[in-house]
């Protein structure tokens, strides 16, 4: 036998009260109220006020917000130069000699610093072929700044043009990294945002390869030297490009606008140049060794313009037709290309 | 005494009196606890480890590298006795199966690429491919054990332009070898090359002996590729078999020449090896086009050049600065000439030496 089922006891103290005229007439008009503004909203030409009337869409299109990157740089020591430059010895001992030239590392990195460094790892190139960055000197600058100037995090960022994966796995430029105890930070889909850079003529609102910056307090370039089939030479301004996400190729037809506007899109803490292997031909990709030339120079600076003048003039030896992009940075205060009395070379 | 219920299903109305103190606790600690959360999350921001949010290495890796992106419904049919040495290979695609062995085995898949997506494989580089009629590139890489060895096989449409791109991406001093159809260089970790239509680039990780015996091997195999057969230009012909020009100082330009947009099209072989003085040959498409030519490049050129002489429809001047030779002449749709000759009488016995080659007879 199943017991019923007990009805709940109405609360003694309840009481429906009726609805009085004023209050039905006061509802029916608040409610004819609404219908009529949701009316308006929905149905008024889009050009009337408060209208929400949106026929072509364009209202409703999700408006990305741009972010902006601060500027990184370091003010140099006093008695520093814009440009340090190190020959000879071994890679390390150059790579110190360039940057105590600029006033040692440990001005520009401080203890508890997250440091992101930007190599070129453009190509599944094995890095003889002078493509990309050298993974030996990635590796020492890697160790140079978790151990003496004690920073919390080295990250490694870049944007390969092909499977990242497979760029910094055959560059060498992963296992350096994780040798020396970086982080690698390769990109996906998400983790690219807009990026406002103000003044930039081609990439004003452009998708920036963000995650890796996320709360990054330096940034380093790591950049070697190449011929370049458009614009004559990649150094670090160029370096840059790696950064840029959607369909950057288009910025191939305006190169030289391309890389003055990367030159104000990135203030670097610091550029460093590679001239250990310089690829004199058939650049950005190279393939043969011998286009390879074996040098004995790194250089460190805080004006990336003067230093590429450098480096197009005496490490791919082209004189001081420099190219068009220099100039351009210079019009945009990047720099100055004129480095004559800049440049600071330790013994 | 029936149990109290804070709702029921016939009256949304609290039928309770008191609201235990338990319940009311839990409620203002439960908001607490919500109104903490959401100041975290606004106070965070962007300002987290972004590791977390990071794909790893090995699952990229993975994904880019190994992913079947297509797989042939069935294999395509191959008569009885007819095999073709690329059945039961499917993953090579066009590639001749011997690409795969003594332990190297493929890293990922055959990537192809034509002009619309070139720039995802060789951005920066693709120009110059492009001004040489590039058509498409065929990518592969082969592994063993920590070394590679890169592929590039770029299809230039015509032998002419796999020329053009190889005398303009070979390095000075290179000496250029043959091995039937196939010219190319060695270079310290692989070989460089064309082969008809074709212009191919074998790059390894190091020059170790196996990178450089694996090259060796491959260059054999290019023979295998499916290229175009085409009958050699004229005027390679006449540099090559008719005034002895080696691959060496051999190059084609297909535009730009001399800096001018308006000549495009043109041969150049060096009159002595290694020698500055070179012949140079254009097929124009007809008598007229060839004349107006020769009157446009003789007008600009005599804004650096001083004519001295000529006759008979050619014309011999000096450079003002370099004081190097230049002469040219047109007969029926050929332009031809002689450029960087160190003397007068260099320019015009080399002319005459191109003139009797052509067959001009004057």
């Amino acid at each position: 036998m199943t017991e019923k089922k007990e009805k709940p006891i109405q609360h003694p103290g309840y009481a429906k009260k009726p609805l009085s005229r004023r209050a039905f007439l006061a509802r029916s008009g608040a409610a004819a109220g609404i219908t009529a503004a949701a009316g308006y909203l929905s149905f008024a030409p889009e050009d009337w006020p408060l209208s929400m009337r949106d026929d072509t869409g364009l209202r409703s299109k999700p408006r990305v917000r741009p972010l902006t990157i601060r500027d990184y740089r370091v003010e140099r020591p006093a008695h520093a130069r814009d440009v340090g430059l190190g020959r000879g010895g071994t890679l390390e001992v150059r790579l110190r000699k360039c940057l105590d030239a600029m006033g040692g590392l440990d001005h520009y990195v401080k203890p508890g610093d997250i440091v992101l460094i930007k190599p070129n790892v453009a190509f599944d190139r094995s890095p003889n072929l002078g493509a990309t960055s050298n993974p030996e000197l990635l590796e020492a600058l890697i160790r140079m700044i978790l151990v003496d100037c004690r920073a919390q995090e080295v990250r490694v960022a870049d944007n390969p043009i092909e499977s990242p994966s497979d760029c910094f796995a055959k560059s060498g430029i992963r296992r350096a990294t994780e040798r020396a105890g970086g982080r690698i930070y390769l990109p996906d889909s998400n983790a690219f945002k807009m990026l406002n850079t103000p003044g930039a003529r081609l990439i004003e609102n452009w998708w920036f390869f963000h995650r890796p910056f996320t709360n990054v307090d330096k940034v380093i370039g790591l950049t070697p030297v190449k011929d370049h089939n458009l614009c004559s030479a990649s150094m670090s301004i160029k370096n840059w490009y790696g950064l840029l996400g959607g369909r950057r190729n288009q910025f191939h037809q305006d190169i030289h606008n391309i890389v003055a506007d990367l030159s104000i899109m990135m203030r670097p803490t610091l550029s460093i140049l590679d001239g250990s292997n310089v690829l004199m031909k058939n650049g950005p990709t190279g393939g043969d060794p011998s286009d390879v030339k074996k040098g004995d120079t790194l250089l460190a600076s805080v004006d990336p313009v003067a230093m590429d003048a450098w480096a197009y003039e005496h490490l791919l030896e082209r004189g001081r037709d420099y190219p068009q992009y220099l100039f351009n940075a210079e019009e945009r205060g990047s720099g100055r290309v004129d480095w004559s009395g800049r440049i600071k070379e330790m013994a | 005494m029936p149990r109290e219920r804070l709702i029921t299903h016939h009256k949304r109305k609290v039928l309770r009196k008191r609201i235990p103190l338990a319940e009311t606790l839990f409620g203002a600690v439960f908001i607490v606890l919500v109104g903490v959360a959401t100041a975290w999350v606004l106070a965070q921001g962007d300002n987290f480890d972004p590791a977390d949010r990071d794909i790893s290495f090995e699952l990229l890796q993975e994904q880019s590298v190994d992913a079947e992106l297509y797989t042939p419904p069935v294999k395509p049919w191959v008569e009885p006795g007819a095999g073709s040495p690329l059945a039961g290979l499917p993953e090579l695609e066009s590639l001749p199966a011997g690409l795969l062995d003594s332990g190297w085995k493929l890293d990922g898949r055959v990537e192809t690429y034509d002009e619309s997506n070139v720039y995802e494989k060789i951005n920066g580089a693709a120009e110059q491919y492009r001004s040489f009629g590039f058509v498409t590139l065929t990518y592969v890489t082969l592994l063993k054990g920590s070394e590679f060895i890169n592929i590039e096989i770029y299809d230039q449409g015509e032998f002419k332009n796999a020329l053009g791109i190889f005398s303009a991406q070979r390095a000075p001093g290179r000496r250029v070898l043959r091995q039937g159809e196939i010219y190319y260089y060695e270079t310290p970790a692989g070989v460089i090359g064309g082969y008809r239509n074709l212009y191919f680039k074998i790059v390894g990780s190091s020059d170790a002996d196996a990178i450089r015996a694996k090259a060796a091997s491959l260059l054999e195999l290019m023979s295998d590729l499916p290229a175009e057969p085409s009958a050699p230009p004229r005027a390679f012909t006449i540099l090559t078999r008719d005034l002895g020009v080696d691959f060496d100082d051999l190059e084609y330009r297909r535009s730009d020449v001399f800096q001018y947009e308006f000549l495009s099209d043109f041969w150049f072989g060096a009159v002595e090896p290694g020698s500055e003085s070179r012949w140079f040959i254009h097929q124009a498409a007809d008598t007229g086009t060839a004349r107006s030519l020769f009157e446009q490049l003789r007008a600009e050129q005599e804004y650096e050049y001083r004519i001295d002489g000529g006759g008979d429809g050619r014309v011999v001047m000096q450079h003002e600065f370099l004081e190097t030779w230049f002469a040219l002449d047109v007969r029926g749709s050929t332009l031809f000439g002689v450029e960087g000759a160190a003397t007068r009488k260099d320019a015009e016995e080399a002319l005459e030496r191109l003139e009797e080659a052509l067959g001009a007879g004057r």
